[in-house]
């Protein structure tokens, strides 16, 4: 008996509740957010034969029978009832990105921290990980099913399928590699690969207009790419900024079907290309004017890089890369003594060092007996005898412009006043830190904590601020010397009497 | 820190299967298809766009380690590392121009220090046995398979033979790394029992609940000679990896007392 698809399609829709309600819409106002090259190689792809036999096929013959018809057996239909946060997060995304249609959106159980969306554009559920609803947060959950709600929004949903069935057809069943030929499938896989990654480039921005920001969208590609804690995502721009040597064009058909047959091994191809996109339409005019939301709140997500960051032992950090305003920093340094402790004297110094890991000479040392460099750049702003009080117990100011170029790096070290006769340590000093401050804004930029792990030592490399391909980075040492003050002389080559 | 030349890490079984492989009519066609296209390089560009890039500034402890394993082992330029959202514990060295390091996110979730240092270490002992190149051959010739026609097949049981031996490499460097001998037992069953049995399996100890049974495979295969032929057979079609051959390896290297 063959089979009815309209009946089989009607027994599906019938199996969906219907989720979000139309008539809550506000008027439909939301501008244009395509990428502006997304239609051009849609016009592409729809010119191509071969991509014609494959849609055709695909609506005709195989849209109900892919995971769309084993829905309503194997996930969750997220209800009020069922998922009620996650149903009113739901909503807003839907309203915030004007979807009038209902599109049921199910729960799955797995581990992959992403969503899709199966069907065709005109009969789609979305389906979302249960866990996204374990590690992201509401606006994380936004973004990501504002990403989902764009694709249907702009009509990706077929076209998308209709490549994911090619592989499926080829792979799994003997008579599909019979019909889709690799001269035919290969056809169309190039120009669908170049329509892919803009696609993807315009859902991305509906995910940010969907959560007012591309702070959860970057959470979301990193977290979902492998980086485990949404902390550890908070400054996206560390992996964002790194250059890449290709793009797409550069590779011929062979190669870009090399890329279409491995993109199924990563959770988001394209992830590191798809936010630098994001992030330059968020600081684009086109995104001030039609999307002020995203475009503020991107300024505000970009200003999370001035946030303090908090580093550990060892850890480099770019100070001028990607602050170029950056010139004038202030370096604070502070610790709390056990009241127990009388006459506990901390100085911090600072060490002038050239390529050779000593300073030039004696004016190099910076320190509460010199308190200001010849060349202007550096600056002790003098000795707190107690380290009484909150906040910094010492500071050095630097004018990184004035700092001469035969000067590599500079070091910034507390030592004990006379620890040796009074027979003190840094056992017995708690809570020390070292951090930068932009001096003309006084936003902290940098801490380092020591931590607890010194008990014997009485003097502290405590950071260090170099040169690194023409830009100032910091390097938190914390590394502890015996001998004090004349042991940390004697290693930067200073003579002490 | 001692500093160890190929000659220190590398089997045998891997340095001689693997100079028959890149010596082969098959490696030699897939090599030329290479550097005809630019596969290696929309490879290479495949991780590099797909995968979140660890650097010193997102991960200093992993490059502290990284570094010190490359000083170890001798390699030169400090590989590239990225990092893939996978539930299984798995890493491994890509790229055939510039090897890098792919780790799975549960891997570097769940490694503690000495065990990251092991791994790391069979990873740099990996690219500098140019095994990189060969898995490149080898996933070349498992993609093409179906499209190109590249006449015998005959490389497929040397191939398979290959990826199993390259682990007595890697854990020899593992060995060299961390010198000690539970560790790198342990490491060689993760991914095939659960964690919390691996940790009552006391690897390496008097107590090891592994060994016999170890032992007991080996002693089968050198008495049995239709079990060991059916093996033999089996193996060629298939590339899972040999877990008693490791675990008697590792102990073998152990005690020559190399180290």
């Amino acid at each position: 008996m063959p089979i009815n698809f309209s009946n089989f399609r009607t027994m599906i829709q019938s199996n969906f509740p219907t989720m979000i309600q139309a008539d809550t819409l506000p008027n439909l106002t939301l501008p244009d957010f395509s990428h502006p090259l997304e239609r051009k190689r849609l016009d592409n792809l729809k010119d191509s034969k071969a991509f014609n036999v494959i849609l055709n096929f695909f609506s005709k013959h195989y849209a109900n029978f892919t995971t769309l018809a084993q829905i309503p057996d194997r996930y969750f239909p997220v209800t009020p009832e069922t998922f009620p946060r996650l149903y009113e997060i739901y909503k807003t995304a839907c309203k915030k990105l004007e979807i009038q249609k209902d599109y049921t959106l199910f729960c799955a159980m797995d581990y992959t921290r992403n969503a899709k969306t199966v069907g065709t554009d005109d009969n789609c559920v979305i389906i979302i990980d249960s866990s996204c609803l374990e590690d992201f947060s509401d606006r994380q959950i936004l973004a990501l099913l504002g990403r989902e709600l764009g694709h249907i929004k702009m009509k990706h949903i077929t076209y998308l399928n209709a490549f994911d069935m090619i592989d499926d057809l080829i792979w799994s069943i003997p008579l599909g590699s019979k019909i889709f030929t690799p001269a035919l499938v290969n056809g169309a896989k190039g120009l669908f690969l170049e329509w892919l990654l803009v696609a993807e480039y315009t859902a991305d921005r509906a995910a940010a207009i969907a959560a007012d920001g591309v702070q959860p969208v970057m959470q979301n590609h990193l977290m979902t790419s492998g980086i485990e804690n949404a902390a550890d995502c908070q400054n996206y721009r560390l992996y964002t900024q790194i250059p890449f040597s290709e793009n797409l064009s550069n590779f011929n058909r062979a190669a870009q079907i090399v890329l279409m047959g491995t993109l199924k091994t990563f959770p988001i191809p394209f992830v590191i290309p798809r936010m630098q996109e994001l992030e330059k339409w968020s600081t684009s005019e086109d995104c001030a004017k039609n999307f002020p939301k995203v475009y503020n709140a991107n300024s505000v997500s970009a200003n999370t890089e001035n946030i303090s960051k908090s580093l550990i032992k060892g850890q480099k950090i770019d100070l001028t890369k990607n602050n170029s305003t950056l010139k004038k920093i202030l370096i604070g340094l502070g610790w709390n003594v056990s009241n127990a402790e009388n006459n506990f004297d901390l100085d911090a110094a600072a060490f002038l060092i050239q390529s050779n890991n000593k300073v030039g000479n004696d004016e190099d040392f910076i320190f509460y007996g010199n308190l200001k460099h010849k060349s202007g750049a550096v600056e002790h702003m003098g000795d707190n005898l107690t380290g009484e009080g909150d906040g910094d117990d010492e500071q050095i100011k630097i004018d990184l412009e004035k700092i001469p170029a035969n000067i590599e790096k500079i070091a910034f070290t507390v030592t004990i006043y006379d620890a040796e006769r009074r027979n003190q340590n840094f056992g017995k000093v708690s809570n020390a830190y070292i951090r930068v401050v932009d001096a003309v804004t006084q936003q902290e930029l940098i801490r380092y904590n020591l931590g607890e792990d010194f008990s014997v030592e009485t003097a502290v490399v405590v950071g260090e601020i170099y040169r690194y391909k023409g830009e100032w980075k910091f390097n938190a040492v914390g590394s502890g010397f015996k001998g004090g003050l004349e042991a940390l002389c004697k290693n930067y080559g200073i003579e002490v009497q | 820190m001692c500093v160890y030349g190929i000659e220190d890490f590398q089997h045998p079984q891997d340095s001689k299967l693997a100079n028959d492989i890149l010596s082969s009519k098959t490696a030699a066609t897939v090599l030329k298809k290479f550097h005809e296209t630019n596969i290696e390089d929309a490879y290479s560009y495949l991780y590099q766009s797909s995968c979140p890039q660890l650097t010193e500034e997102t991960s200093p402890k992993l490059f502290k380690l990284l570094i010190k394993a490359c000083e170890m082992f001798g390699l030169e330029q400090i590989p590239k590392v990225y990092v893939t959202r996978d539930y299984r514990e798995t890493v491994s060295v890509c790229g055939m121009n510039e090897p890098f390091v792919v780790f799975s996110s549960e891997y570097l979730r769940k490694l503690d220090d000495e065990t990251l240092f092991g791994i790391l270490a069979g990873q740099v002992a990996a690219i500098r046995c140019n095994h990189h190149t060969i898995l490149c051959i080898t996933w070349g010739i498992d993609f093409a398979a179906g499209f190109i026609p590249y006449g015998d097949w005959a490389t497929d049981p040397m191939i398979n033979n290959w990826k199993r031996c390259r682990y007595f490499t890697y854990d020899r460097a593992f060995s060299l790394a961390t010198k000690n001998r539970a560790l790198t037992l342990r490491q060689v069953l993760i991914n095939v029992v659960p964690q919390n049995i691996l940790d009552r399996m006391k690897s390496g100890t008097s107590q090891d609940a592994y060994i016999n049974q170890a032992k007991n495979f080996l002693n089968t295969m050198n008495n049995n000679k239709t079990q060991a032929f059916i093996k033999q057979a089996l193996s060629a079609y298939s590339y899972k990896i040999w877990l008693p051959e490791r675990y008697e390896e590792i102990n073998k290297f152990f005690d020559e007392g190399r180290f």
